[in-house]
């Protein structure tokens, strides 16, 4: 690994060996004061900033959001309709944690009573996304070419309550439409939350002024699921890694092209490749590149939507052992998002099961498969586990649940072999049991 | 249900499928994706032909089908369909063999279908063109079929648009059309892969299941081993144009090629029995169509390799078990 701290640069902190997280070199302040917030003290324009909630990612990241949501192309978000409302007046400002049940239809916090504030980095309370659709004839014609009319809005996350422990690595599974994705660019601050509130380090990121924003989005990094699409065709790798320093204004050219080259080797790609574009790099290389350039802020978070499914399975195991690296070495806190259980029960310590929207268990992994799961974890559970004699026998009828038209009561009702009275009609409540394990099931 | 009729062939009766040296290149000699391909398929046999992404096996898919894409060519080789090389058919009775004898479902089921006519008629037209049949009469075949892949309503199914339908339903119609005709040999590339675990579980039972019940050989692509081991009979591991390992399904147990070993591995265990384990991946990167390796193409990423590995290609030999490797150093392997 190579030393890359900058030489005497008054303006700008100095940055320490790649593999350390700044402070932790001791080089830097502590976080509040970060380099994001030195902007706007010193009277310069900071990093451009987005929405109230919302955060500035680079701009060929933000055609890299749309993209990689094209199936849901045609929708925009809507200003948070009802904002606010939900949320007990009680909480607002406080600069806390949720120590009781929330109201996130009816579940109660997976991240239990009475947790310690310094536990969660990052912290959804009761957070909710419609889509809203646009309107007109283009609306129809997207709604024609996705396959289904969403003119009612999407409701891709319906109340979800989780904790993101620093350190940890977490695992977010379920199936597509689940809305795993959205819950991700929720934490990261890439969309505000039509209701609840996300809380970085106990503090309401919707209080956020431009230095916390920024600072957040140093500290908190997106990887997108499609590494051709988020890398922008136009910069060679070297803009492409530098970028986020420029912005951020960290470290003249000459130290941040001995940061950048550190950066490649880290993620195993060879420094004279540099100049090269990204179509020059193979499907597994792009997102080395990716994960790079997740690095390049020297974030605390990394939040990875599908790091390795568009990837072949001998190229997806280097993703994920340079993942775990970085884990490891930086002592990064790691969100994978998967719809592979196999993969995210691998690399994982905590694993949280989504489906239509909601939350059905979060789990340890040491636990995993111990226990009588949530009826839809162990149907997934029994299709990630293969085998020569069961084959692929344990079967789920039915589809997933229509996202615009969620079935009322228990998400899982229509397809699950053990639903009763009830779960058409309430939805059951988080429960926690055994320790550390929350499920919402009537009958668990 | 009955018996999957996979007894072993008399000596005499040709095999459904048998594929001999086939290589399939694009415009100049230099590109080819498929170097050269030597396997066979019983009737009413289940095999996986496995690989990664441009190991050439959609290429191989479509070859079989006849469907090269613009600008491809069979560059050599022989394809025996019931014992006859197709390759040497006139284009028309070729391709009326295939529309009648072959079915195949894609990765992508959108595009299998067409986007302005039902669901319903698309099927219908089967029928009506192929066998002849009256429009009312092709009707009710169509439902009928959509019925058997389980479509919930066949008759709303019948008048419904394909953009309507969820990609696990797209795939079932998609099934459907694949052997309305009874084919004798169904081609899968990659039925699964654009869809989620449950749905995919549904729909590759659905596959062996109406499959079994007609006795149709299934060529199934994919990239997942795993999904391979409770499903195929046979798999066949291609790699960079090339077979580099037949076995049983049960052969992934133990598998004797040193890519093959090094793709189990990569593969993510089951959950419950991952705990403590790490993925080992297959340092570097596959061989490109262009690239041209005097020996064995699987040289450069190989932990087992020695000088002769890169001077000849090693030939795909008979390995105990039934399989075939193609490795010079098959013998240390255990073979
Ligand atoms: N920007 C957006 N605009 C409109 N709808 C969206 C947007 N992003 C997601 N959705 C919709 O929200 C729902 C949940 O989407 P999300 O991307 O979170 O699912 P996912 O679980 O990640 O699925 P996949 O594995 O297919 O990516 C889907 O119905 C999707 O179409
Ligand atoms: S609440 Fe009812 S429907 Fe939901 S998972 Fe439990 S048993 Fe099934
Ligand atoms: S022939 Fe040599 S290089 Fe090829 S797989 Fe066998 S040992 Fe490895
Ligand atoms: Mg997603």
């Amino acid at each position: 690994m190579r030393e890359t701290a900058l030489p005497g640069l008054a303006a700008s902190p100095p940055l320490p060996a790649a593999h350390l997280p700044l402070e932790r070199a001791g080089r830097l302040p502590p976080a509040a004061a970060l380099p994001g917030s030195r902007a706007p003290a010193s009277g310069r324009p900071g990093p451009p900033a987005g929405g109230s909630a919302r955060c500035p990612a680079p701009v060929h990241l933000r055609s890299a959001v749309d993209s990689s949501v094209r199936r849901a192309a045609g929708l925009r978000e809507v200003s948070p309709v009802g904002a606010g409302e939900g949320s007990p007046a009680g909480r607002e400002g406080s600069p806390g944690f949720p120590v009781a049940a929330s109201p996130g239809n009816g579940q109660d916090s997976p991240a239990g009573a009475g947790i310690v504030a310094g536990d969660y980095i990052l912290y959804a309370r009761d957070v909710h996304k419609t889509f809203r659709p646009s309107a007109g004839v283009a609306g129809e014609i997207r709604a024609l070419f996705r396959g289904r009319d969403d003119r009612d809005g999407v409701r891709a996350v319906r109340g979800i309550d989780l904790g993101v422990r620093r350190g940890e690595s977490l695992g977010l599974v379920g199936e597509s439409g689940s809305g795993k994705s959205t819950l991700g660019r929720i934490l990261s601050l890439l969309y505000p939350p039509d209701r609840g509130s996300v809380l970085f380090e106990g503090k309401d990121a919707a209080g956020f002024g431009r230095a916390e924003r920024s600072a957040f989005c140093r500290r908190v990094q997106f990887m997108f699921q499609d590494p051709a699409s988020s890398l922008n065709p136009r910069l060679t790798a070297f803009r492409t890694l530098s970028e986020g320093l420029a912005i951020h204004r960290l470290g003249d050219r000459r130290a941040r092209k001995a940061r950048v080259e550190g950066l490649m080797e880290e993620v195993g790609l060879d420094p004279s490749l540099l100049e090269r574009y990204p179509h020059q790099f193979s499907g597994g290389q792009r997102q080395r590149l990716c994960l790079a350039r997740a690095l390049s802020l020297d974030p605390e978070v990394l939040i990875a939507d599908e790091p390795s499914s568009a990837l072949d399975v001998s190229i997806q195991a280097q993703i994920v052992n340079l993942l775990l690296a970085a884990k490891t070495g930086r002592g990064l806190t790691l969100v994978t998002i998967s719809h592979d259980l196999a993969l995210v029960s691998l690399i994982s310590g905590r694993i949280a099961i989504m489906y239509g929207g909601l939350l059905m268990e979060v789990i340890p992994r040491e636990i995993l498969g111990r226990v009588e799961h949530h009826p839809y974890v162990k149907a997934l559970w029994a299709s990630a586990e293969y085998s020569q004699d069961t084959g692929a026998e344990l079967i789920l009828e039915g589809e997933p649940p229509d996202p615009q038209n969620p079935p009322g009561g228990c998400p899982f009702h229509p397809r699950c072999p053990e639903a009763a009275g009830d779960c058409r009609t309430e939805a059951p409540p988080m429960k926690e049991g055994p320790p550390g394990r929350f499920t919402a099931c009537h009958f668990r | 249900m009955t018996e999957p009729p996979n007894a072993p062939l008399p000596d005499t009766a040709p095999p459904l499928l048998e594929i001999r040296d086939l290589a399939i290149g694009f415009g100049d000699g230099d590109y080819l994706p498929v170097k050269g391909l030597d396997f066979r398929l019983a009737k009413g046999e289940v095999a996986g032909l496995v690989g990664e992404s441009g190991s050439g096996k959609s290429l191989t898919a479509y070859g079989i089908m006849g469907l090269l894409p613009f600008g491809a060519r069979y560059r050599r080789g022989e394809i025996l369909f019931q014992g006859r090389d197709i390759l040497k058919l006139p284009l028309a009775v070729r391709r009326a063999l295939s529309g009648s004898s072959m079915g195949m479902i894609f990765q992508e089921p959108l595009t299998a279908l067409n986007p302005v006519l039902t669901v319903g008629e698309q099927v219908a037209e089967i029928f009506r063109i192929r066998l002849g049949q009256h429009r009312r009469e092709a009707r009710e075949s169509a439902c009928a079929l959509l019925s058997q892949v389980g479509l919930p309503n066949p008759r709303a199914a019948y008048a419904s648009y394909p953009h309507r339908f969820s990609g696990g339903m797209r795939q079932r119609v998609v099934i459907a059309m694949a052997l309305a005709l009874d084919p004798d040999l169904v081609i899968a590339d990659e039925p699964t892969t654009a869809l989620d675990p449950t749905i995919a579980l549904q729909i590759i039972r659905l596959l062996k299941d109406m499959t079994y019940q007609r006795g149709a050989g299934v060529l199934f692509i994919t990239h997942n081993l795993r999904l391979l081991s409770g499903l195929a009979e046979r798999i066949f591991v291609m790699y960079a144009g090339l077979i580099l390992e037949e076995t049983g399904g049960g052969g992934m147990a133990a598998p004797l090629h040193p890519y093959t070993r090094g793709l189990v591995a990569a593969h993510p265990p089951n959950p419950s029995e991952n705990s403590g384990k790490s993925l080992v991946p297959i340092p570097g990167q596959a061989p490109g169509p262009r690239d041209r390796l005097p020996g064995c193409p699987f040289a450069p990423r190989c932990p087992e390799r020695d000088e002769a590995c890169s001077r000849s290609l090693p030939e795909l030999l008979p390995a105990p078990g039934g399989g075939r490797v193609r490795c010079f150093r098959r013998e240390d392997a255990g073979a």
